[in-house]
């Protein structure tokens, strides 16, 4: 390391642990407000509040009640986005998945790291699975959700991949066309559960609105905030439960598709090349 | 009391252990090194996160921050060159 570049480190360290013990010895005034804002307030009040069932979420996770039942909207888009993203991997790699030649079926036992590495990836991997699930099925009561639940449940495919290569995954039928399945069933999933309580105010001629969870004055369709004596949030578990399925399924599709080897995609460029002289 | 002090002195501590390893994570020439840096960088900020009462970002931080972006980088790292060229 060169005398500058040293000097410049010091600079560096030296005034954010200044301004890092400045701020901890509260030199500037306490900078997070103490007391709630109206907005906080009216939120953490309302969420479990059973005396008033019109603006309650049925739900003691206060972040939960927000992102799919006050504020479901933003969420529902941001699904989309990332929907609409994985849907631009899918166009970008769009390649045939190449056939396993013999020699590679040989070698599979042969390929990643030592037998240590994979059992332990294996009794890993079934942690996260239980973890995840965990993370997304309790959303209604504890810290976390679909998104959460789905992005450690990706870690998973990228663990198996590293530790015993791509044909691993293949084995296990996690492959792209199991992957949009999967994927387009949670999508499916928000989409019914969204359009739900639609479908019940019609039915049973009542007045609803798109993604409602619990009843509103003028419009008397709740889904089920207790199932035996379970606090479920009304449609927050199975927004949660849909949005981990695509989640997951559309992080695993993407690695499986990252994961192809260079060579694939050269000889089908080559061949295009040949092809358009 | 004594709790708070050491919430707040954790904190500045995690936040300039955050900073040194982005520094490291710009100057190092060895890509693989750099992600390894940027997901302890990552480790760094979703213990802030959990001490400010975040527990719901620091789950998502610690699925994307430490596992699929580092993932992702190594991937693009396989496909092209390991070390940055002047």
């Amino acid at each position: 390391m060169s005398t500058k570049t040293a000097i410049s480190l010091i600079v560096i360290i030296g005034s954010l642990a200044a301004i890092s013990y400045a701020i901890a010895a509260q030199a500037t005034g306490i900078i997070p407000q103490t007391d709630l804002r109206n907005l906080a307030a009216y939120y953490l009040q309302n969420t479990l509040n059973a005396g008033n069932k019109y603006v309650w979420a049925a739900s003691p996770e206060a972040v939960t009640a927000i992102v799919w039942d006050y504020r479901g909207f933003d969420t529902l888009f941001e699904t989309s986005v990332f929907f609409l993203a994985i849907i631009a991997c899918i166009a970008a790699f769009e390649v045939e998945m190449p056939a396993r030649s013999k020699r590679e079926d040989n070698k599979q036992t042969d390929l990643g790291l030592s037998i240590i590495v994979k059992v332990v990836t294996k009794i890993i991997g079934l942690i996260i699975v239980v973890v995840s699930a965990s993370i997304a099925l309790h959303g209604q009561l504890t810290p976390g959700g679909g998104f959460q639940g789905g992005a450690a449940l990706a870690v998973l495919p990228i663990l198996f991949i590293m530790a015993m290569s791509r044909f691993a995954l293949e084995d296990r039928k996690v492959n792209k066309t199991s992957m949009l399945i999967l994927r387009s069933l949670g999508l499916l999933g928000i989409a019914t559960t969204v359009v739900l309580p639609l479908i019940v105010g019609l039915l049973t001629h009542n007045g609803a609105y798109i993604m409602q969870n619990q009843i509103k004055p003028d419009a008397p369709v709740s889904l089920p905030s207790y199932i035996a004596d379970r606090m479920m949030g009304g449609n927050l578990w199975m927004l949660n439960l849909s949005e981990f399925l695509a989640v997951g399924a559309g992080f695993t599709l993407t690695f499986v598709l990252l994961s192809l080897p260079e060579s694939v995609f050269k000889k089908i460029l080559e061949n295009e090349k040949y092809a358009t002289h | 009391m004594y709790e708070t002090i050491f919430i707040d002195v954790f904190l500045a501590v995690m936040s300039t252990v955050a900073l040194i390893f982005t520094y490291l994570t710009i100057i190092q020439k060895d890509l693989v090194k750099a992600i390894i840096y940027s997901s302890v960088e990552s480790a760094a900020y979703l213990l802030v996160f959990y001490l400010l009462m975040g527990p719901d970002l620091a789950l998502a931080y610690v699925a994307i921050g430490i596992g699929i972006y580092p993932a992702v980088a190594f991937f693009l790292v396989k496909k092209t060159e390991r070390y940055e060229s002047e």
